[in-house]
């Protein structure tokens, strides 16, 4: 990879990077440090990865600093409980958008990493299980949970609506 | 050759979630779709939550955008403004070690072009002292007594560029028969020159002025080298230089002449002229002082005159 090509890097993938670990982690500082922590060990080996491959390694990269900083600060509480709601006032103040962010929020932290990096990148379940580590299988065990998850606190907030 | 039978899929509620997303994406093969449709029929709840999540997908918020995107990036300018301070720092560094060699060469050059074109002799405080030994432990007769005026000859010239002792006799009497030693340190191709610009200015006769005191002295400034080799030199008391002159002559060397010699010395009544230890001359050789010469200069002319 070139110089140039590792500018387009940061043009074409800081946002989805940052996106991705911004729903993760719910944290935008953090976010920035992890998207940059990124960028600058691409930084080190560009010439040795290709252009093709940076995407992924930038992914994988970012991926494993969040887990390491969510191991390190335990901002985040992970719950398995199916939510039993939200209360109306909470709908009607939220977007559906909103809804689902805290949706986000109920699901672990594999859960909500897959399922992102499905929805919002398109990747692979093959290339998911490069980036988390996982087998094919568990990343599809993993990312219907999620949905079935999701789906179910939607569900909820919209008969409490 | 024995086949292995193959066990019919059996999809439970305890497997179903590994075929639920290849099922909702319509990726899975036939004789699993239809283990698939067999396990759903069986528990119709679960498969209205698949139907539900059929259309189930998250779509990413375009809002959130990294903004510090300029610090992430390399630029080529950084990377071609330390490339050109590097090569502008080295350039000038060899530039100025050339500059510098240079200068010393031509230094170097330049000083040996000038003792080449020079006399070859380089004239230092230090030249009476290294004037020859020879004859200097045995300075007990530092009386020189001139009687007449004769026209001392040079009897041998052996060009050597060792110091060579040059026997110039005077004119003999009756009365006395005086000779005396004059010494001088000359290379061989000076040495020759020297001679003959000797025998050139034998004829010479000094006028013992004060105009010609400092014009001589200016000469001996200006042009140092003649003036040593046209000078034989005299070998002196250590301790004391006397030079004793005949009353019975009747050209008696003054003052102003045995100054020219570079000598600051005293005549008295006796016609003795002896140095004052205590002063100091100014010689084309530098100052010097008297106490420490041991050996005097006599100058041919001075000597050709009487």
């Amino acid at each position: 990879m070139t110089k140039r090509e590792y500018n387009t890097c940061v043009d074409q993938f800081s946002d989805a990077i940052f996106r991705f670990i911004v729903k993760n982690i719910g944290h935008r500082a953090d976010a920035e440090d992890v998207v940059q922590t990124a960028f600058e060990r691409l930084w080190k080996v560009y010439k040795d990865i290709s252009f093709e491959k940076a995407k992924s390694y930038l992914f994988t990269t970012a991926y494993r600093c969040m887990i390491d900083m969510i191991r390190k600060t335990k901002r985040i509480v992970w719950t398995d409980e199916v939510p039993e709601g939200i209360a109306r006032n909470d709908y009607e103040r939220f977007e559906l958008s909103e809804v689902l962010e805290k949706a986000l929020g109920k699901l672990n932290e594999i859960q909500r990493s897959v399922l992102l990096l499905r929805d919002y990148e398109g990747y692979s379940y093959k290339e998911i299980a490069t980036i988390t580590k996982l087998n094919e299988s568990q990343v599809k065990v993993y990312i219907f949970r999620a949905r079935k998850k999701l789906q179910l606190f939607l569900k909820n907030a919209h008969e409490a609506a | 050759m024995k086949r292995l039978k193959v066990d019919k899929m059996i999809i439970t509620k305890n497997n179903y979630e590994l075929y639920a997303i290849d099922y909702l994406e319509g990726t899975l093969d036939v004789s699993t779709q239809k283990a698939m449709d067999q396990f759903l029929t069986q528990y119709p709840t679960i498969q209205t939550e698949l139907e539900e999540m059929q259309d189930f997908v998250l779509i990413a918020d375009e809002t959130i955008v990294f903004e510090n995107k300029a610090a992430l990036k390399k630029t080529k300018s950084i990377g071609v403004a330390w490339w050109k301070v590097w090569s502008i720092t080295a350039g000038l560094l060899l530039v100025i070690t050339l500059g510098l060699l240079y200068t010393q060469m031509s230094t170097k050059a330049y000083k040996e072009q000038i003792v080449k074109q020079g006399n070859g002799v380089e004239i230092t405080n230090n030249s009476i002292e290294k004037a020859p030994k020879k004859g200097v432990s045995k300075l007990t007769t530092p009386k020189i007594t001139i009687e007449k005026n004769r026209v001392p000859e040079v009897e041998t010239v052996t060009p050597t560029k060792t110091p060579v002792t040059v026997k110039t006799t005077t004119a003999k009497t009756e009365k006395e028969n005086k000779t005396f030693n004059v010494t001088a340190t000359v290379d061989s191709e000076q040495e020759t020159t020297a001679i003959k610009t000797q025998k050139q200015q034998q004829i010479i006769q000094p006028t013992p002025t004060e105009k010609s005191k400092k014009v001589a002295t200016k000469k001996t400034l200006q042009e140092p080298k003649k003036k040593i080799y046209n000078m034989p030199m005299a070998t002196l008391d250590s301790r004391m230089i006397e030079i004793q002159m005949s009353t019975e002559s009747t050209n008696i060397p003054t003052i102003s002449q045995a100054v020219v010699v570079g000598l600051a010395l005293n005549q008295d009544s006796q016609n003795t002229i002896t140095r004052d230890k205590e002063k100091s001359i100014k010689t084309p050789f530098g100052k010097i002082n008297l106490g420490e010469i041991k050996e005097a200069l006599i100058p041919e002319t001075y000597i050709a005159s009487k």
